[in-house]
């Protein structure tokens, strides 16, 4: 459905800085403080690094997300397809032994498809892009329990896991990929012709589609784009901790959205940064791993988060109405 | 009968359900041997009528244009509240009573965050689902242990009269209810308008926020009623009741005749969309189908639900003349 619409663009399509979406920096600032502050295990160069590479994983997840929410879609389906990717690494490298990248590149292949189908039929149909993805969602999810369940008990051979925790400059090769993949897109999104679409089609689909722009095509892409770039980030996950495991990826999406919407994107469309959601990613999983030292259960946690989730839900409608 | 009440038969919505069920039933009687016996036909009323129970409330909600993804988790929460209350050593009705007025409040938490603040429908109830089951956990932990519930709890899931368990009799109540409340009533007509054409709503004078928060908070309870009636069923609290609950109740809903674009459906179409899916899980434990292959299924059957909606939405409007 074309949640974008009317909305108008900036006026003269003059860029202003807004400091207001950078709060989720000052949020991070915040939450960092406090916990150095608190905790005395916090502010180590060991448990900072554990948390950002943690971050790194799931931050694959949320590159296509924050590419579809600026565009007014939401993909829910991102959780399951992360888990998706580990499930069809595991099956490649177990039933057809084959090396780990190949293997990768397979499942984000099988991944982009379903992706596509999904985005297929979400613009063809014109159809809630939220209720379609909880569907694949579903569907997924059933396909890695089978996947998984097939493959308990089996650790992924040493070449298919020892690749992720190889050190440059003492730190994660991922956490650096993280960054350099969140500064391109970043620069991309503000200056190339491409990537800007992304934002006319989130501001006004009709206007956009007016001027020329094939936001179709641009949204099925992303959709693709999304799926893919999940599995990648499940994939590493899932070699990270040695074996498929149906935990990988569970519930990611929620975390994922309150990132992307504490971070100051839209669910309206036409806002939202690459940089931002990563820091919304690190200020989610500091917040969990901050409330996992002072002892609260997951459970608890859950709840903290939906409250979060529907805050920032709430505070988004409240400045889009101010905007409006 | 002649050719045009015929003619009006085949545009009624349910009509798809009703052939649906018919054809599950045929096949199912074909293949011979368990369907019709009286286990089967038990367990059958047993997942038919809390989930119809629920479905009520999702198409009420369908047919003013939204949904509740978090009645699972009431579900669920229900059941275990039930479970902590017995623990406590409460009185049955007065269990019954602040469980059914438990998930009144959550009801009510979703028609707040939905109409009041009107966050987008799908966020919202996401976000109480996972909340709702983060609760019903938190609690799960404290009753661990728990054994069975005392006989006279269990009699409220289990009790017949002429045949047929109370929980069928509450559903078969309700639909009486619901089938009255939405064809003659001026609030039930509301819903429709309601769903048919907000904006116009509106400018009639409909008030179209507390139509919608009192439609959430009857779902609310509409799932906790379901909740008691199946664990005293089941017997025991489980974590795992209620899980995907919500899928079902919105396939039952739009095969039943409902539509996401809101306007439509009714409470007979909700019974048998429920019955549709229930004898699709009848037949697959039959064939006995993996649990996770019959979650594929699942998925894809709400997808393809999705999609045709949408089709016939899309085929609406452009003969409208709207797009």
């Amino acid at each position: 459905m074309a949640e974008g619409t009317g909305r108008r663009l900036e006026e003269n399509g003059k860029k202003k800085i807004d400091p207001g979406s950078w709060i989720i920096l000052l949020l991070v600032v915040i939450l960092f403080v406090f916990l150095s502050a608190t905790r005395s295990n916090f502010f180590t160069f060991n448990n900072i690094h554990s948390i950002i590479y943690g971050v790194s994983f799931n931050f694959f997840a949320a590159i296509g997300f924050t590419l579809l929410i600026i565009m007014g879609e939401l993909d829910l389906s991102v959780g399951s397809l992360f888990g998706f990717g580990g499930a069809m690494m595991g099956l490649f490298v177990f039933s057809y032994k084959l090396p780990a990248g190949v293997a990768i590149a397979l499942a984000m292949l099988v991944a982009a498809l379903i992706g596509l189908s999904a985005g297929f039929l979400v613009v063809r149909f014109r159809l809630n892009s939220m209720m379609v993805t909880i569907g694949v969602m579903m569907t997924v999810k059933g396909i890695n329990w089978m996947l998984v369940n097939k493959f308990s008990g089996r650790q992924l051979p040493v070449n298919a896991r020892s690749f992720v925790s190889v050190d440059v400059f003492g730190i994660k090769w991922i956490i650096l990929v993280m960054v350099i993949i969140a500064v391109v897109l970043e620069v991309l999104l503000a200056r190339s012709r491409h990537l800007k679409q992304l934002y006319y089609i989130g501001h006004n689909v009709d206007t956009s589609i007016l001027y020329g722009l094939n936001a179709n095509q641009v949204k099925c892409i992303c959709f693709a784009v999304s799926a893919a770039l999940s599995a990648f980030g499940g994939a590493l996950m899932t070699a990270r901790i040695n074996h498929p495991d149906v935990t990988v990826g569970s519930n990611l999406e929620i975390s994922i959205i309150t990132a992307a919407v504490v971070s100051g994107a839209s669910i309206f469309g036409g806002r939202g940064s690459i940089v931002r959601t990563m820091l919304g990613v690190l200020f989610i999983f500091t917040l969990q791993n901050g409330m996992t030292s002072y002892g609260i259960n997951t459970y608890v946690q859950q709840i903290i988060l939906g409250i979060i989730l529907i805050l920032a839900i709430y505070l988004d409608i409240r400045v889009n109405a101010k905007k409006a | 009968m002649n050719l045009e009440s015929l003619r009006r038969l085949g545009k009624k919505n349910e009509l798809i359900a009703v052939v649906l069920c018919l054809a599950l039933v045929i096949l199912l009687t074909l293949r011979g041997g368990v369907f019709w016996t009286g286990g089967n036909l038990n367990s059958l009323q047993a997942s038919i009528a809390p989930t119809a129970i629920m479905a009520f409330g999702m198409m009420l909600l369908l047919i003013c244009g939204y949904f509740d993804l978090s009645i699972g988790s009431i579900m669920l929460l229900s059941g275990i509240l039930c479970g902590k209350f017995a623990m406590m050593g409460l009185p049955i009705p007065l269990i019954v009573l602040l469980v059914l007025l438990a998930g009144l409040a959550a009801g009510c938490i979703n028609g707040f965050l939905v109409s009041v603040l009107k966050i987008n429908a799908l966020i919202a109830t996401i976000g109480t689902q996972y909340m709702g089951y983060g609760l019903a956990m938190t609690i799960w932990d404290q009753i661990r242990g728990f054994g069975k519930f005392s006989d006279s709890f269990i009699a409220i899931g289990e009790g017949r009269f002429l045949g047929l368990y109370y929980m069928t009799w509450i559903a078969l109540i309700l639909l009486a209810v619901f089938s009255y409340f939405l064809k003659y009533t001026s609030a039930g007509r509301r819903l429709y308008f309601v769903g048919g054409n907000r904006e116009a709503s509106k400018l009639i004078g409909f008030n179209d926020t507390r139509i919608l928060f009192m439609t959430y908070a009857l779902t609310g309870l509409l799932a906790s009623l379901a909740g008691i009636l199946a664990v005293a069923r089941i017997q025991s609290p489980s974590q795992y009741m209620g899980d995907g609950i919500h899928m079902t109740c919105m396939i039952a809903c739009v095969v039943g005749g409902g539509s996401f674009a809101g306007g439509k459906g009714s409470a007979a179409g909700a019974v048998f969309g429920v019955a549709f899916m229930s004898l699709l899980t009848n037949m697959f434990n039959l064939l006995e189908m993996k649990a996770q292959l019959q979650n594929v299924i699942v998925g894809l059957v709400l997808v393809a639900v999705i999609v045709m909606d949408g089709y016939l939405n899309l085929k609406k409007m452009r003969e409208m003349g709207k797009i």
